[in-house]
């Protein structure tokens, strides 16, 4: 799967006298994924990370820019092509109540993906769910409904519903922060084990860097809609080179008692409706210097590794 | 000293008769909720409470308080400043709420009124609490902000809630828990709704408040690493108990209860090392098994381990009851050298 150039705008109200206004959620975002790996994006909150999953998914038209699957473009698809990626890529969201028909029993959940991409024999339903959920870890649930499942259960079972049409690609936004510690690692544990034994590729999008660090191949650093760094996961968490991905880095509290250090950075994020002029993390940034205000800074670097940084890219 | 001691801290739900379809138990009974919870918090410092969702954080807090949820009923002894909370008539403790003991909750949007101006209340807090004129707390609440690092804190104080970011209104929580300089801040997950960069300034200013004006700090997070940074001295709470407690360094260097060992062995680190979180998940309070509560998750639970409920007893050698677990496997310690079951 690969993104390319790919943006979306939203034209939001302004309040009553302001007219409209373009917010750039998305601003030229490229990379890709291959099977058996893990394409990460971070970022803080309101950066563009949901509304990049959603483009992968063609659940919303992008303004720019394209989303390939396997060579062809995603929003050029119909019939029994769009039919195929639908099936082909899979989306698990972060709350896994809000994402299950609650009047559905887990059989009935489980099973309906496979009856609308004909897949396989109805006479193989009940087997085939009872694989799925045991590849999540969970037995004699079948006729069970969601509201008797705790949240890590209920993740699960919208794993496994991802997985009932057999996917070449997860989408996974942001699928364990509303779960407890201990109830996340299990399901990381799934994930890696996941994507050891079926080859798939994964999108994942977080924001706890401490996961994306376990979990990731590669990781793009998002920034107000733009991918300001990508890199192979240890390359980006051993050296990281944008000053933003730095900031990030020692923000993130670690296990070590007492590493008392100070935050790096001040200021909120600025509003993507009133975008700084050159580079957009300028205004936060510690290492700011002439061009930063004037010119913006193309994601450049000699693949795998790129950044969108003066420091590092002359200009 | 401490400036806060509990002793055998329980909270009870009871549960109204006909309140049948509530889960278990028969009606008019109660549920127990939190259970003899013992702890000190000295002065000048930062107590860090950990444990998952639903363990008896926040009611523990609110109970400090003196606000817990209707039904809700507290037992034990709470001393502050050598005075018993839980005895204190309200008219008195009214004077206390806010003033020297405050809180941050943990949703910063539901706890500010959305149609007040952030400054006014502020100001409202400061006005109740100290003998101010109305000119001096408009003057304090911008410096407030203008101390937590908000920009323009002149324009701020005239706007309402929404119109500012979650970071912002947390600040503006924070503003309102210190405006009064209490000696004892809970903050209860202040920083969950917060992105990273904001979370790490928003625990420098409670640092910063510790060591400038001697501030003491119930810190309640489910974060560990967050624990690991800024408390000097932390329990884990299981199931409305604590089941270890321990100075900050010791319990991350020699964990002494299964259930701290499966915390600590589930936050993802060495990319490649599989991470060995508990299994199965925090029974319901009205569903704890027999014995240490903890048991039916553990890796090396053993058949005395469901007969009796085991002490909060000493353990290591930190001295004066300072690491202490509640488990009976803390001679062995057989979670040490990584020999997985029992
Ligand atoms: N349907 C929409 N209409 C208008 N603006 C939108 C819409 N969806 C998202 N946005 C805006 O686009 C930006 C990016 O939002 P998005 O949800 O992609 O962020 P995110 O990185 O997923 O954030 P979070 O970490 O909080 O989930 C935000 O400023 C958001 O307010
Ligand atoms: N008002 C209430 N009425 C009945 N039960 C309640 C009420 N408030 C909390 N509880 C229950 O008391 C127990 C402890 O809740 P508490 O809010 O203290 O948990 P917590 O440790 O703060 O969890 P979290 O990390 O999710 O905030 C839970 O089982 C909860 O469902
Ligand atoms: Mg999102
Ligand atoms: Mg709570």
């Amino acid at each position: 799967m690969e993104a390319r150039g790919l943006q979306k705008t939203y034209s939001v109200s302004r309040g009553v006298f302001g007219g409209h206004a373009a917010l750039r959620a998305v601003d030229g975002v490229d990379f890709k994924v291959a099977a058996n790996h893990v394409f990460s994006l971070v970022g803080e909150s309101g950066c563009g990370k949901s509304t990049v999953a959603r483009l992968l998914l063609r659940l919303t038209n992008p303004t720019g820019g394209q989303v390939l699957h396997k060579g062809s473009d995603v929003f050029a698809l119909k019939g029994d092509d769009l039919k195929a990626f639908r099936r082909s890529v899979q989306i698990i969201f972060q709350d896994p109540f809000a994402s299950l028909n609650p009047r559905r029993t887990v059989y009935e959940t489980l099973s309906e993906p496979m009856k609308i991409h004909g897949l396989a024999d109805k006479s193989a339903f009940p087997d085939r769910v009872r694989d799925l959920l045991k590849t999540v870890g969970m037995v004699d649930v079948m006729d069970r409904y969601p509201h008797e499942f705790s949240g890590g259960q209920r993740q699960r079972i919208c794993i496994a519903r991802a997985l009932a049409v057999s996917p070449e690609v997860i989408v996974a936004d942001e699928p364990l922060s509303s779960l407890d510690v201990s109830i996340q690692a299990q399901i990381l544990n799934l994930l890696i084990e996941l994507k050891e034994t079926t080859g798939l590729a994964f999108v994942f999008i977080s924001h706890d860097l401490r996961v994306v660090r376990y979990l990731s191949d590669f990781v793009g650093v998002m920034y107000l809609g733009k991918i300001v760094e990508r890199a192979p996961a240890v390359e980006l968490f051993d050296s990281p080179l944008h000053p933003y991905t730095e900031v990030l880095l020692a923000a993130a509290p670690e296990l070590v008692p007492g590493r008392k250090k100070e935050p790096p950075l001040q200021g909120e994020v600025p509003s993507p409706l009133d975008m700084p002029s050159g580079c957009p993390f300028h205004p936060r940034c510690p290492k700011v210097f002439e061009p930063c205000s004037r010119i913006t800074p193309e994601l450049r670097g000699d693949a795998p590794r790129a950044v969108a940084c003066h420091l590092h890219n002359a200009y | 000293m401490s400036l806060l001691s509990m002793r055998d801290l329980s909270i009870n739900l009871a549960r109204a008769p006909s309140s049948g379809k509530s889960p278990g138990g028969s009606a008019g009974s109660s549920i127990n909720m939190v259970n003899s919870l013992t702890l000190d918090i000295p002065e000048g410092s930062v107590f860090g409470l950990a444990g998952e969702s639903g363990c008896g954080k926040s009611l523990t807090a609110l109970s400090i308080l003196g606000i817990l949820p209707r039904g809700m009923h507290a037992t034990g002894e709470v001393t502050f400043k050598g005075r018993d909370l839980l005895k204190m008539d309200e008219k008195t403790f009214r004077s206390v709420r806010g003033h020297e003991i405050s809180m941050v909750f943990q949703e910063p949007m539901t706890s500010l009124n959305p149609v007040l101006k952030v400054g006014y209340q502020i100001e409202e807090v400061i006005n109740t609490h100290l003998a101010v004129s109305k000119k001096e707390a408009a003057h304090m609440a911008v410096s407030l902000l203008r101390e937590l690092n908000i920009p323009s804190p002149e324009q701020r104080v005239r706007e309402y809630p929404h119109q500012l970011s979650g970071g912002m209104r947390q600040r503006v929580m924070m503003a309102m828990a210190i405006a009064c300089s209490p000696s004892l801040l809970i903050a209860d997950e202040p920083t969950t709704a917060l992105d990273v960069t904001i979370e790490a300034q928003l625990l420098r200013m409670i640092r910063r408040l510790r060591d400038d004006k001697g501030m003491s700090v119930l810190l309640i997070t489910h974060d560990l690493g967050i624990i690991a940074e800024n408390a000097e001295t932390v329990a884990i709470m299981y199931a409305g108990r604590l089941v270890e407690q321990a100075p900050v360094a010791e319990l991350f260097r020699a964990p002494m209860h299964p259930y701290t060992v499966g915390l600590l062995g589930s936050v993802p680190a060495q990319r490649g090392t599989k991470l060995k979180p508990v299994r199965g998940m925090v029974p319901k309070p009205w569903e704890l098994p027999a014995g240490c509560t903890f048991s039916d998750r553990c890796d090396f639970a053993q058949e005395a381990c469901s007969a009796a409920e085991p002490e909060f007893m000493e353990v290591g050698d930190s001295g004066a009851g300072r690491h202490r677990s509640r488990c009976i496997r803390t001679d062995d310690a057989p979670w040490r050298n990584g020999n997985n079951k029992s």
